[in-house]
């Protein structure tokens, strides 16, 4: 059932601080206002299309923004500039440890630093707790893209803040399931 | 082949360390007026425009290194919140510009949208040779006494269809209309100023009726629209626009 105009709005607000931090993950150049401008005029015109009950509207307002994303082709024409293969030993998780004394704006830099499609699936990993099947959905990739890709943003991080990782030590040689991403 | 697990993964300490990061995070003054107005529909075509990266939030300094530091710190605060307040300020005013703009204009506007639907009836030429578009280009500016480009939309899938002269609002004004192989229109208006209750040259604006879009940009000479299906990105529209100026 799609809601009214006014409960829509309601709820779509209620979501303008985690699409904001969603915006800002994808883009680096400071335009992620527009962005989040963008989405919700997308949203606006697409409400009729949304289902209360079947969709939380924060996975699919983060839907349309990463699609606004890659449709003003913040995205490097789209190309495909690498195939990636991962293999199902590396999605194992790294056994990481991180440090509690780690400030805030260490982690932001370090955040920073990833390339937006890393630092996104982190944030909507970890900040915003969709599960993988959920980021596949907003970036419609696979599952094990997304698994792939926190598994390197994890690493990358804690190289970036000099925390263990103790799984580099113990990587097993690959066989198997293998990921494919365009990056 | 065996299938990767999908069970979620967890690691509380790295999700705890991210939360508290941006546990603080909210969105800006500017971007939640700007989202009020458009979830409120005050705003149905905003146009997306780049605006000056808002000053980030002063991260803690991990450590003090002296008294001239920290009042060096503070200024640059201050300045930063001044900077913030100002842009904040002006793009308020932008925003009340463009709506005053539309209410202002909004019998003309939407007389566009509804002309927009019907054929013209007084067709200068529906030839588009290369020489007839030249011709066309010619003849619009003639009777129109207004400088009218004519140039071709066929990348985006628009076909020149035919040019007229009509009358909106009691001005007399020029028409093209362009038609894309799945029956969609874009029709483009040269207007003069004059036509419009009050406009600024340099202003543009964006504005949807029930069905159409409408989006116009003021010259110094003219005021030329664009109205096209409701639907349509609102920026490609300004894009296209860019080709009628002069």
């Amino acid at each position: 059932m799609a809601p009214t105009r006014d409960e829509f709005s309601r709820l779509a607000l209620e979501q303008l601080d985690a699409l904001d931090r969603f915006a800002r993950s994808l883009t680096r150049s400071g335009d992620s206002d527009d962005l989040v401008q963008e989405t919700l005029l997308r949203a606006i015109k697409s409400q009729h299309t949304f289902d209360l009950r079947s969709h939380g509207i924060r996975s699919w307002l983060f839907r349309i923004c990463h699609n606004v994303y890659l449709t003003r082709g913040k995205r490097e024409n789209a190309q495909p500039r690498a195939v990636e293969q991962e293999t199902l030993q590396s999605f194992a998780a790294p056994i990481i440890q991180w440090e509690e004394s780690i400030e805030n704006s260490e982690l932001n830099l370090a955040m920073s630093q990833l390339s937006p499609e890393l630092a996104s699936v982190l944030t909507l990993w970890a900040v915003d707790d969709l599960s993988y099947r959920e980021i596949a959905e907003v970036l419609d990739v696979p599952i094990g893209t997304v698994m792939s890709r926190l598994h390197r943003a994890r690493s990358k991080l804690a190289a970036r803040l000099g925390c263990e990782n103790r799984s580099e030590l113990s990587r097993k040689p690959s066989t198997g399931m293998q990921a494919t991403e365009m990056e | 082949m065996s299938e990767p697990t999908t069970d979620n993964f967890d690691d509380p300490a790295l999700k705890g360390l991210l939360k508290r990061a941006s546990e603080n995070h909210r969105a800006s003054d500017e971007l939640r007026l700007r989202a009020e107005r458009i979830l409120s529909g005050e705003v149905a075509g905003m146009i997306t425009q780049s605006q000056p990266a808002q000053p980030q939030p002063a991260q803690p300094a991990r450590r003090s290194t002296g008294r001239s530091a920290m009042l060096a710190i503070a200024a640059l605060l201050v300045f930063g919140v001044g900077v913030w307040i100002a842009n904040i300020v002006l793009h308020r005013m932008d925003l009340a510009h463009q709506a005053q703009y539309v209410a202002d204009n909004r019998t003309i506007i939407e007389k566009m949208g509804a002309d927009s639907l019907a054929r013209p009836s007084s067709i200068v030429s529906e030839l588009t040779t290369a020489e007839a578009t030249q011709q066309l280009s010619q003849q619009l500016t003639r009777l129109s006494e207004l400088e009218v480009r004519v140039p071709k939309l066929d990348d985006v899938g628009y076909e020149l269809n035919a040019g007229s002269i009509v009358t909106v609002n009691n001005a007399r004004c020029a028409r093209l209309d362009y038609l894309s192989k799945d029956g969609k229109t874009i029709t483009v208006y040269t207007l003069p100023t004059s036509a419009f209750q009050k406009v600024d040259a340099g202003d543009i604006y964006s504005h949807q009726t029930d069905d159409r879009l409408v989006a116009g940009h003021v010259g110094e000479d003219a005021v030329r629209c664009i109205v096209t299906e409701r639907n349509f990105n609102v920026q490609q529209a300004f894009g296209l626009l860019e080709r009628f100026k002069r």
